[in-house]
């Protein structure tokens, strides 16, 4: 039963709640020095709100007893109820350091204080006792103690780190979040937030932990534990050729050898040979130095690709073709002897989300005129679009998996690689 | 005699038939913060109750083991904001001890910018003189700006469903008034504008609202019970009530400022019910007892608690004690007269 008690018209509080506290309090007053009464008794007028009181209770218990469980709980009831007052962060935080000092181990102290750094904007305390909770073997949500779970101190992860650095690190771990994890409510809109805050990372990569997701499996997959692209494009071509091994390709625009390189993976691990080709000579003398395949250094637009074919025996078929050089890929692609050089698939870059559309459907015009199919249009790098590549396969070439032929006409890299959570 | 320091005098009394009330206010009207100091009062056929509400929540550890970075005993208000206020709520009870309406009272009209950090009128003793309802308490918010305090009589009525003050009357010290601080003067709930200014030995002060000034009307030439242990100062608590046969008794309390192993500030409250006879002679006082008991610094040895009673009434054949724990929270302990006065006798 409610009452209504008080001239309050807001305060309605459970009569037993009220009758409950009295009943405690005389439990707790006949057996003064039993710590167990006092924490109930505590419990009590922290459930009422009446936090000023459930301190000292809570501080009596954690003194009195020499159970640390108890203690630690008693701790935290301590931050919780100063918490409740505002304003009195440096208190909450002592409370908690106390607790997480007492039983280092368990998570929910260091949450607790990753939200009052949070308040504090403290990061890299708030990032430390994320990563010290992390690294606790067993986390399981606590309730009573306003512990949410793993996934909180994952999010506490992201924004100290973001925070501290405003770095693709930390972008990274909100990406991780909203992709990789089922969010519970109460985080959903804050992730969110954070993104649109902070934008996406530059790389979505491929890891281990996504094989299990990875709609496209290919024999040599469970090797890689990270891939290079910046967006997926070197398991593209792996999934479109079912993990062939000994390929061939062309890469206009290499720029890094390993950074955003989209051949890397290939010839690393598959055994791929091919020819890059970037403006850069710095990129281009460290590409020598890390790679064993051709790094030419020259400008993509002024290069005669049919001489280069025949003085590097390439065969008329080519199994990947890369064309990324930003508002130039067009100019590279006009370029390109497709009536003589087959390309079993090809990534070009329109960048169609901050240039216009017209040279995507230059291309478009260019491939489809020459037996290509656009497999994947308007590759995205954020679940809002931001298309800037369109991928393309011929059939001639590639027996591309059907399931890898998108539906959609603009199609964010993560999406199109997994499958949704479970 | 039971175990009156450790175990406390409601744990004494709930064991012979008192009870235990914890009074509760609603976070809108406290922000959970602490609620304490509470005074009791029967005023026109109903149960009021003072209570006072502070922007603080005190952190005490009495045990000495888990102390706040600035020391076992600390006031935790807002970061934002250095005072220490007090506001005072109005509540009136049931006959069952329950609040039926809270409400704090309204001190805008005659409130003035604040001069020091300590705000508001503290530790006020609610009583009737003369058919006008009164609080008294300290004031140190408009003297100067280094916490010169003052008695300050408060006058209240009920308008328009909204609990406001009337009337301020500051109370200066007899003689030159020259003194820093004063406060815990008791009122004489039969002998109007009479105060015990001080208990032992007992100055009893006269106070003319209408001049605003005092002037001492008895004063014991001598300390008495130092050999029965009565080595403290005792310091005001609750109203004086008559007894019959003209003697009159209330409830005080003593402190020990201490300091912990690191020299940062702490305290120890004890309570005794004294009794005077009918010329202010101090001619009994109980043992000192703490209402719910204390914790020791295992380091050295040392008692601590605080708590503070600063009213009490008698009711239908019981003795009401309204007392303050620890600054955060307000109970009101119940014992039949008679157990009441036997344990005074005994005690």
């Amino acid at each position: 039963m409610k009452i209504k008690r008080y001239i309050t018209e807001s305060d309605v509080v459970d009569v037993n709640d009220k009758k409950n506290l009295q009943d405690v309090l005389t439990t707790h007053i006949m057996d003064p020095k039993n710590p167990v009464k006092i924490y109930n008794l505590a419990q009590c007028y922290d459930k009422i709100e009446n936090g000023a009181m459930a301190v000292s209770l809570y501080l009596k218990t954690a003194d009195i007893s020499k159970d640390t469980n108890l203690q630690y709980k008693s701790l935290i009831g301590i931050a919780r109820c100063y918490d409740r007052q505002r304003d009195r962060n440096f208190t909450t935080e002592g409370a908690l350091l106390d607790a997480a000092a007492l039983m280092p181990k368990r998570p929910e102290a260091h949450y607790l204080l990753c939200a009052v750094y949070e308040k504090m904007k403290k990061w890299k305390s708030c990032l430390l006792h994320a990563n010290l909770a992390l690294d606790i073997e067993d986390i399981v949500p606590n309730e009573e103690l306003g512990f949410p779970g793993k996934i909180d101190l994952e999010y506490f992860q992201a924004l100290a780190k973001w925070s501290i650095t405003a770095q693709q690190d930390g972008k990274q771990l909100f990406f991780n979040l909203k992709h990789k994890r089922k969010l519970p409510e109460h985080l959903r809109e804050k992730v969110q937030l954070a993104l649109d805050w902070n934008f996406y990372p530059d790389i979505i990569p491929y890891t281990q932990e996504d094989f299990e997701r990875y709609k496209f499996l290919f024999p040599g997959i469970e090797k890689i534990h990270v891939n290079h692209s910046k967006h997926f494009q070197d398991m593209f071509v792996l999934s479109a050729y079912r993990g062939k091994k000994n390929g061939s390709y062309l890469e206009i625009g290499s720029g890094d050898p390993h950074v955003h390189n989209n051949t890397a993976l290939l010839e690393e691990e598959f055994g791929w040979k091919g020819i890059s080709v970037d403006n850069s000579e710095a990129l281009c003398y460290e590409f020598r130095q890390a790679r064993n395949n051709t790094v030419i250094c020259a400008d993509a637009t002024e290069i005669n690709y049919e001489d280069l074919f025949y003085k590097h025996c390439m065969d008329p078929i080519i199994d990947y073709l890369q064309i990324d050089c930003d508002e130039l890929s067009i100019s590279v692609l006009e370029k390109m002897p497709l009536d003589k050089f087959k390309f079993g698939i090809i990534t070009f870059e329109h960048d169609s989300y901050r240039l216009s559309t017209d040279k995507k459907y230059a291309a478009k015009k260019i491939l489809e005129e020459h037996g290509y199919v656009c497999a994947v249009p308007n590759v995205g790098f954020h679940a809002d679009g931001y298309p800037y590549e369109d991928w393309y396969y011929h059939p001639d070439v590639v027996d591309i998996p059907k399931e890898m032929l998108a539906t959609k006409d603009t199609n964010f890299v993560f999406d199109y690689f997994m499958e949704p959570l479970k | 005699m039971h175990d009156l320091r450790h175990h406390g005098l409601v744990h004494y009394a709930l064991k012979r038939g008192g009870s235990i009330h914890p009074i509760t206010l609603p976070k809108e009207l406290t922000g959970e913060t602490g609620i304490m100091n509470p005074s009791i009062f029967l005023h026109e056929g109903r149960i009021l109750l003072n209570v006072r509400h502070v922007n603080y929540t005190l952190y005490h550890s009495e045990g000495k083991h888990w102390p706040h970075v600035w020391g076992p005993l600390q006031y935790i208000h807002p970061e934002n904001d250095i005072t220490l206020t007090t506001y005072n709520v109005m509540c009136e009870l049931n006959g069952d001890l329950e609040i039926i309406h809270a409400q704090r009272i309204d001190t805008t009209e005659l409130d003035t910018k604040p001069t020091w950090n300590f705000i508001g009128l503290e530790d006020g003793r609610l009583f009737n003189w003369e058919g006008r309802l009164f609080l008294c308490g300290v004031r140190r918010d408009c003297y100067d700006d280094k916490g010169r305090g003052r008695m300050e009589l408060q006058e209240l009525e009920y308008i328009e469903g909204q609990w406001k003050e009337v009337a301020r009357f500051p109370i200066p010290a007899p003689g030159d008034d020259a003194t820093y601080c004063e406060k815990n003067w008791m009122p004489v709930v039969d002998m109007p504008w009479h105060f015990v200014k001080w208990t032992n030995p007992t100055e009893l002060v006269k106070f003319d609202i209408d001049k605003g000034t005092t002037e001492t009307v008895h004063l014991t030439e001598e300390k008495v019970g130092t050999e029965r242990g009565l080595w403290r100062d005792l310091r005001g608590g609750t109203q004086v009530h008559p007894i019959g046969e003209g003697r009159h008794m209330c409830l005080t309390h003593e402190v020990d400022l201490k300091k912990d192993a690191f020299g940062r500030k702490d305290g120890h409250y004890n309570h005794r019910v004294i009794v005077w006879d009918k010329d202010w002679k101090l001619e009994h006082f109980t043992k000192d007892f703490h209402f719910l008991g204390t914790q020791k610094d295992p380091t050295t040895g040392l008692e601590y608690n605080i708590e503070f009673a600063t009213g009490m009434v008698f009711l239908d054949g019981n003795v009401i004690i309204a007392f303050g724990y620890q600054d955060n929270g307000t109970f009101l302990l119940k014992m039949p007269e008679e157990l009441f006065f036997d344990f005074v006798r005994r005690g």
